[in-house]
């Protein structure tokens, strides 16, 4: 045996791992005779034990486990095309116990079947895929002070630093779309609602003569969704507010587009005429998430 | 007929509570130890407890096809391995890549120097801080980091670990071999720095 094989048995002593009582009193006699090998295992045993006896663990602070929990259980709350995969299985073992009829079985297989497809085509419908944003190619919209990005990007930087205040705190959409409507915005405003985000008010801004709503969500982590919704005839008609041609059309076919700008996820999506520039000091992919599974699957 | 629906949709409902409370009696006590594997691997506290809930989400999502007793805790760690790889990696910062060699014919000069004395090690090693062995860990290449954290501080066998980093239990064992090795080096260096032991 090579040395470097005799040095990893060592490793495998110090773990009592050597079950041949001939190699063990080997080893057991090489450690006694010879100090480079006793320098060996005190180096593995040293570090293993000093691993074993420090508390290294750091422990998972109280709030992120109660976190942790609460995501867990209003997750699995209710699902439904788990459920309606569990109530199928369900339903096809009380089937063959107590009804026993093929032809049941298989007008539900044919159902779920329906179900199933239209489940995976909403799940592959390209429209609600998200692409990154090559920035070089679209950078014209984001030095201009008229445009809706800039705009955007400013206005979520004042919310952070708290010189852009809510006109109205609220946390329910439909007193916000009443605000939007009083305060002169004319289009129909559309304000999803999430499981992790609160709503906390809105604003109402005036640009060229069109007034356009604002709102913020809070997440449960605590920060902020800045969502600045413009119709889509503002942008692509009248232009009173810019947005370059080539990122409408590109919109226009793919709906979403995402990047990160000043460490600011920002995703911004065409959706039923309307322009949502989402911006957040969340995770990117969080917020993608959330978009996509609201606007996807209506809500 | 729409009895036997109600029937389901309550028998349903209830196995799914008497599923999360098995899931909290069996795998949140091991949320510590996934956390701790999650701060090591990503280095980040705020990544590393969303990696935890993400394995924590995973598993109660196919915990009624985990089979009952066995190892609960070796399925866990594998969950979060696989979403670290599948969505954590990229974006993790890796320690810079050590150079075996240097740390072999590092550990050759201490040991030339050093063997006789037979307090050396323990000098080493009682004067290291926890700050230091969590440090010279966390500088570890991820192979050998992946398996020490798993022997010597989640007390998983040689086969768990082989299973683990899906490699025979004799690289398990080399790796592990070296990686005590590695992590003595960095503490001889602090304990150097300190003026514990001299050249």
């Amino acid at each position: 045996m090579s040395e470097k094989n005799f040095f990893d048995l060592i490793t495998a002593y110090v773990d009592n791992r050597i079950s041949d009582p001939v190699l063990k009193s080997q080893i057991e006699a090489l450690l006694e005779s010879d100090q480079e090998y006793r320098f060996e295992f005190q180096v593995q045993l040293g570090v293993k034990n000093l691993l074993k006896e420090r508390n290294l663990r750091i422990p998972l602070p109280e709030y992120k486990r109660t976190m942790i929990l609460k995501a867990i259980k209003k997750n699995f709350k209710y699902n439904p095309f788990r459920s309606l995969i569990n109530l199928y299985y369900n339903f096809k073992e009380k089937l063959s116990k107590k009804i026993i009829s093929p032809a049941y079985g298989f007008s539900l297989a044919t159902i779920f079947g329906i179900f199933l497809i239209i489940f995976v085509y909403l799940l592959l419908d390209n429209t609600f895929k998200f692409s990154s944003l090559d920035f070089d190619e679209y950078k014209e919209n984001f030095y201009d002070a008229s445009n809706y990005f800039c705009q955007g990007i400013r206005n979520f930087e004042l919310i952070l630093k708290g010189e852009l205040k809510a006109q109205i705190k609220s946390s329910n959409p439909n007193e916000l779309k009443k605000f939007f409507i009083e305060k002169g915005v004319a289009y129909s405003t559309f304000i999803p609602e999430f499981s992790d985000w609160t709503l906390l008010g809105g604003v109402v801004s005036e640009f060229n003569g069109n007034k356009h709503a604002h709102y913020v969500y809070e997440s449960n982590r605590g920060f902020l969704v800045y969502v600045y919704q413009v119709s889509a005839e503002c942008l692509e008609k009248n232009k009173t507010l810019r947005l370059s041609e080539s990122l409408q059309n590109y919109l226009k076919s793919h709906k979403f587009v995402s990047l990160t700008k000043n460490n600011f996820s920002i995703l911004l999506i065409r959706h039923n005429n309307l322009y949502f520039l989402v911006i957040s000091n969340d995770k990117l992919s969080k917020i993608e998430n959330n978009f996509r599974e609201k606007l996807a699957y209506g809500g | 007929m729409l009895e036997l629906i109600f029937f389901m949709f309550a028998k349903f409902g209830k196995n799914k509570e008497h599923l999360y409370s098995e899931f909290e009696k069996e795998v949140v006590p091991h949320a510590n130890a996934l956390y701790n594997f999650a701060l090591r691997l990503v280095n980040d506290p705020d990544e590393a407890s969303d990696l935890v809930q993400e394995t924590m989400l995973k598993a109660y999502r196919f915990f009624d096809s985990f089979e009952k007793g066995t190892n609960v805790k070796a399925w866990l760690f594998r969950i979060l391995k696989n979403t670290f790889i599948n969505e954590y990696r990229k974006k993790t910062k890796e320690p810079g890549k050590v150079d075996y060699d240097d740390i072999e014919n590092f550990y050759e000069n201490i040991k030339a120097s050093e063997v006789k004395g037979e307090h050396f090690t323990e000098d080493i090693f009682s004067s290291a801080l926890d700050e230091e062995i969590s440090a010279a860990l966390q500088s570890l290449p991820e192979d050998f980091k992946t398996v020490i954290i798993l022997s010597d501080i989640e007390g998983f066998s040689y086969e768990e670990i082989a299973e683990f980093v899906d490699a025979p239990v004799g690289t398990v064992r080399s790796r592990l071999h070296r990686a005590r090795k590695m992590l003595f080096t960095k503490l001889y260096k602090y304990a150097k720095q300190k003026g514990f032991v001299k050249d």
